[in-house]
């Protein structure tokens, strides 16, 4: 039987009961009949409507989550918000910031250096506001794998989400051809897979040239000098990748874990990086500057480095982490990697993502750059 | 007499514990000096002979150890006396120092000022204000609506405790989810790692001398606890002690919290305690909650450094031990609450 039958039903039992004027319990009746017919009115208007697709589904995606998604005909033209930070440079990469709609551009480099990304709404910052989402209707939400409510209630919404994990090399590569698959951008995220593994191979060949025995010990620490990068953090591994011997054991592998600066002392790093993303209570002259440091081997050779940039984090998980690498490369061996190949080389990404450079607008100072 | 001398041999007992449980503390950590060279860095110190050992280890010992400890003893007994003295005045054994509101209060002014980016420094500073502030507004209810009983400081505490966890839920909202929240998050924790040799000046100033006042003033607590009509009998300035005892706790905690952040059941739980050792007199709960709390923190902040690969905040530790141990004091006392 059709569904809005129940509803006319259930109007007929209204107006019938309403006709008879009664003692109380007949009035019980009354409410009890007034009730179903309501809820059976209801259950009518949120019944969700039997939509006939408008596009065709051509194939199947495993997202970062390992959820199942559509491929859908309409890829071209599909829409996308996000409130998930790391997923803004994916967009700029993959050339789709014209169809974001909303998006949690964390800082204003993004939306100062996309106009694309500049002129999206928002739909909240960690959770998503569904009723402004809805009314954005995007096709897709980007979102972070470990939020299983929000996915669940988003797809409710008939909004197909894709869940994106960042946390190493292969998750970039991966990230860049799913989203580029399911927004149809196949060709640019060939062009951004070409240029982040050319990059990684150039990075590899010239940490295959350093001596073993040259080779650094370093730790990147965090919004307070006792929580570090954990083990299984993508700082750890820009470490690694750099050349440098990170210091951080497997067992320390909780995000940014608060080891206590005990055992950063008992670490001793020859270098240490200090993140630019995420708030900190510290400035590196800070710690050259406090005695409980002064036996440090990091703070004698006055090697601790602020990752740059203040706007655009080069140690944030995502697109960016190539500078944060060669950053690293450079701070530790210089004689291998200068500063004018690292400023060739930000200069490349820059163009790269947006077709011109920000020296200035992220305060580069390549004349005294440290 | 006999009392006298009894609570003459609990100090000392107590501060002979604290003694051993310092030395004891200090050769505990992760990073790896033996007690033997951890006691000789301290007695050279002390005698302010030349180090023997590497300067790493003199660091950790004397830069990180020490300090960390010294602050964990004061806060755990500026929080201590604090809670005894606010649950003496308001004759409620349920009220905890950070009743008028100072903890919430202390946390917005960190997180503005974690918001604003500003160095540690500051983040206490504003802790600092942000409670007093709260403390000033809890106190300025009762006398708006023109009833200054202490039921109405309790439910004005309420009241202002309630919007400033509002507010301090309004500023994690706007705060940067990746990082600022985070930061936010972890100071209302309460952590004693970055205690070092500079704080302990400006913590002296600002914790010893309440301390010593409400030590100073227990006898007329004392009154006070008797009921306002008898203290003002006994010819007790009721205002006056009250306003003291008020000020001195909430200056304590408020201290406490812009040292190490946000810790609590020290304050509830260790007067309780406290009171089941010596009796109800403030002559003897104030001192020996002052030793008492400070050994208790000193312990939970050693098994924070201690436990795990990561270091735990203290709030955790000291909910993990309090929330039992008020259950069995609960028990103890299940015959006087009936």
């Amino acid at each position: 039987m059709p569904k809005y039958l129940w509803g006319i039903i259930g109007i007929y039992i209204f107006k019938r009961l309403f006709k008879h004027e009664k003692p109380l319990l007949f009035m019980i009746k009354k409410i009890i009949a007034i009730l179903l017919a309501l809820s059976m009115l209801f259950s009518v208007c949120a019944c969700k409507r039997e939509e006939k697709l408008n596009y065709e589904i051509l194939g199947e995606l495993v997202d970062g989550a390992g959820r199942t998604i559509n491929v859908r005909s309409d890829a071209k033209d599909a829409t996308i918000a996000s409130v998930y930070f790391v997923a803004a440079p994916f967009f700029v990469a993959l050339g789709l910031e014209d169809r974001v709609l909303a998006v949690n551009a964390r800082n204003s480099f993004w939306t100062m250096a996309s106009e694309g990304l500049g002129k999206a709404g928002t739909v909240g910052k960690a959770t998503v506001d569904l009723e402004q989402l809805a009314r954005y209707k995007p096709t897709a939400l980007v979102h972070r794998s470990n939020d299983p409510e929000t996915v669940a209630a988003v797809e409710k919404l008939g909004i197909d989400v894709i869940c994106i994990t960042v946390e190493n090399a292969e998750d970039i590569i991966k990230t860049l051809d799913l989203l580029g698959t399911y927004f149809g951008a196949e060709e640019r995220a060939k062009e951004a897979k070409d240029w982040f593994n050319g990059k990684i191979e150039m990075i590899d060949n010239i940490v295959s040239t350093i001596p073993m025995e040259k080779r650094k010990t370093a730790m990147l620490i965090g919004g307070e000098p006792g929580r570090v990068a954990g083990y299984d953090m993508m700082q750890s591994w820009m470490i690694e990748k750099a050349g440098g011997k990170s210091v951080i054991k497997e067992g320390e592998n909780h995000n940014w874990i608060n080891i206590g600066l005990e055992k950063v002392f008992s670490y001793n790093p020859e270098y240490i990086f200090c993140t630019s993303s995420a708030a900190r209570n510290y400035t590196v002259d800070e710690l050259l500057a406090n005695p409980a440091w002064s036996a440090m081997t990091a703070v004698i050779n006055k090697n601790i480095y602020d990752v740059p940039t203040k706007l655009d984090s080069w140690d944030m998980p995502g697109f960016s982490c190539v500078l944060g690498i060669m950053y690293m490369l450079h701070s530790m061996y210089p004689e291998y990697f200068s500063v004018s190949d690292l400023e060739d080389e930000v200069d490349d990404y820059y163009r790269f993502m947006f077709g011109r450079c920000f020296d200035k607008e992220l305060e580069l100072d390549w004349d005294n750059f440290k | 007499m006999a009392s006298k001398r009894k609570i003459s041999i609990t100090i000392v007992l107590l501060t002979a514990v604290l003694v051993l449980l310092v030395v004891f503390s200090i050769c505990l950590g992760k990073y790896p000096v033996s007690p033997k060279e951890s006691l000789s860095i301290l007695f050279r110190a002390a005698t302010f002979k030349e180090q023997l050992a590497d300067s790493m280890t003199v660091n950790v010992v004397l830069r990180l150890r020490l300090p960390r400890i010294l602050v964990s003893i004061f806060v755990g007994a500026a929080l201590s006396i604090s809670g005894a003295c606010y649950q003496s005045i308001f004759q409620n054994p349920l009220v905890s120092p950070d009743f008028l509101g100072v903890s919430s209060g202390a946390c917005i002014g960190a997180a503005v000022a974690i918001l604003l980016g500003l160095s540690s420094a500051f983040i206490s500073g504003f802790a600092f204000i942000g409670g007093i502030l709260a403390v000033l507004i809890t106190a300025s209810i009762p006398a708006l609506i023109k009833n200054r009983s202490n039921i109405m400081l309790v439910l004005s505490g309420i009241i202002v405790g309630s919007l400033m966890s509002s507010i301090l839920g309004f500023i994690k909202f706007v705060a940067d989810p990746q990082t600022q929240l985070a930061s936010i998050t972890y100071w209302t924790m309460g952590d004693f790692s970055y205690a070092s040799n500079a704080d302990l000046l400006p913590m002296v100033i600002v914790l010893v001398p309440p301390m010593i006042i409400l030590l100073l003033m227990s006898w007329w607590m004392d009154v006070l606890s008797m009921g306002q009509d008898e203290a003002r009998t006994l010819g007790a300035n009721v205002k006056l002690v009250r306003g003291v005892a008020i000020v001195c706790s909430t200056l304590l905690t408020a201290g406490s919290i812009c040292f190490a952040g946000s810790i609590g059941w020290v304050g509830l739980i260790v007067p309780h305690f406290v009171r089941m050792l010596v009796g109800s007199s403030n002559r003897r709960v104030l001192p020996v909650s002052c030793l008492i709390g400070g050994i208790f923190m000193l312990v939970v902040d050693t098994l924070t450094r201690l436990i795990g690969a990561a270091e735990m905040p203290v709030s955790i530790m000291t909910g993990i031990i309090g929330a039992p141990f008020f259950c069995w004091l609960l028990f103890k006392k299940r015959n006087e609450i009936a």
